[in-house]
């Protein structure tokens, strides 16, 4: 298959997975924590965290045990054919949803924070053409943009960082604890899903990484990179906006960059921090549709996946308008509901996939001795 | 009704974009699923422009999941 010789660089690899954990996290994730945690919000993150490293760690046990084959090749290794094009299946649809959510909350972001007057298919449409682009363009492409971004992305985020610690307060995040673990439990498990367990897109850039080593240490860097740039954000949101604004305001982050001033000339930053979010969404959508469009092409065995795009993009743009009647609806299902999908399609069928694949290389050593 | 054109409009763009490439490599799947899912994309886009009811995706993910809340 013509799209599968692209390789791209460790480095690159791993620059792709920091943009796409960061993602859409970055901005939604903190009014999501306090809802549950409130001023624990940061304790939910270093949990989260945690386990977080525990996700990276099966994520590369299944990138290690996938020996250069896609990921939809390797299910079929592991399960079989019909079997193995079920669990395939599986992942194509929840590469197709996790999309949709991004970019119904770029386009919600947009029409509530931005650009209030343009109407919401416009920015979709635009949106979704430069997906497209990009991944016309493949994969070496996009991921050498990618390295290109990163030193800005990282050099504008310490800038938000520091100038916004001047107005930390130490009070917002007392006290600790006060009504038990269950609460910072309970902020934990979306930061877990959203951030961590949704990176399971990266399973489909494996086949594209030029090394013979492990996978692991790649892996576990990222996801320490990238969680680590979540919790900065969760900690400096309580500790400069406290927990009644993070839980009552959509985009948190967004209002602590506007909380930014220095001596008067500095000021305005929220739009930095809209620069760095539509990245790491651009990032995390371009994974899930290159995992999306390429899974699909390989699903139907296909010798090109180009031709799938517009279409594909066409049907996103569709769903993702159908899909945000309102900011309310929208938000209530990512709440209550979501979490749940993403433990299932996340997590379970890659848990499947890894246990299939251990169970084949097992039965394959006992058949050769 | 200029939404409309547009979405016709794309299609055809992306039909002769892609059609005489796979004509030409004799992908005939990949053409028949090119086919097939611009047909979906189209008809969704019309629908949606005409205020036909669409079912909303994040339903079927609140159908899945409505036992365990």
């Amino acid at each position: 298959m013509e799209f599968t010789n692209a390789k791209i660089s460790v480095r690159q690899f791993q620059i792709l997975i920091i943009l796409g954990l960061t993602g859409d996290s970055i901005l939604i994730l903190p009014t999501i924590i306090a809802s549950s945690a409130k001023q624990n919000a940061w304790l939910s993150m270093l949990i989260a965290y945690a386990a977080g490293l525990l996700i990276g760690g099966f994520f590369a046990a299944i990138a290690n045990r996938m020996q250069g084959d896609s990921l939809i090749a390797a299910a079929r290794r592991g399960f079989g054919r019909w079997l193995g094009s079920v669990v395939g299946l599986l992942f194509l649809f929840n590469f197709f949803m996790c999309g949709l959510t991004l970019v119904s909350e770029l386009s919600q972001f947009m029409t509530t924070q931005l650009m209030p007057e343009t109407p919401v298919n416009a920015i979709i449409l635009i949106f979704l053409t430069v997906v497209i682009v990009a991944y016309r363009y493949g994969v070496e492409a996009f991921a050498r943009m990618g390295e290109l971004l990163f030193p800005a992305f990282t050099a504008l985020f310490m800038v938000l960082a520091i100038l916004s610690l001047s107005q930390a307060k130490i009070e917002n995040v007392k006290p600790v604890a006060a009504e038990g673990l269950w609460p910072i439990m309970e902020g934990a498990i979306p930061v877990m899903s959203v951030a961590f367990i949704e990176m399971v897109v990266l399973l489909a850039l494996v086949p594209h990484v030029a090394t013979n080593k492990s996978l692991t240490k790649p892996i576990l860097k990222s996801f320490a990179a990238g969680g680590l740039f979540l919790f900065i954000i969760v900690a400096l949101c309580v500790l400069v906006l406290g927990p009644n604004l993070m839980e009552t305001k959509y985009y948190p982050t967004f209002l602590l960059a506007q909380k930014i001033t220095v001596g008067n000339f500095l000021e305005r930053l929220e739009a930095i921090l809209a620069f760095l979010w539509i990245i790491t969404v651009f990032y995390k959508t371009l994974l899930l549709f290159f995992a999306l469009t390429s899974g699909l092409a390989q699903w139907f065995k296909l010798r090109d996946s180009d031709m799938l795009t517009v279409p594909l993009g066409m049907i996103m743009l569709v769903l993702t308008v159908v899909s945000t009647p309102n900011i309310t609806v929208y938000n209530q299902i990512i709440k209550y509901y979501y979490n749940w999908f993403d433990l299932m399609f996340c997590f379970i069928v890659p848990l499947l996939l890894l246990a299939g694949l251990i169970l084949r290389k097992k039965k394959g050593k006992a058949a050769s001795s | 009704m200029s939404s409309l054109i547009g979405v016709f409009a794309i299609a055809a763009a992306a039909v002769w974009l892609e059609v005489p490439r796979l004509i030409h490599r004799e992908h005939k799947r990949e053409l028949v699923l090119f086919f097939i899912l611009l047909a979906i994309g189209v008809a969704l886009y019309s629908a949606l422009v005409m205020e036909a009811s669409l079912p909303n995706p994040f339903e079927l993910v609140k159908i899945m999941f409505s036992w365990v809340m």
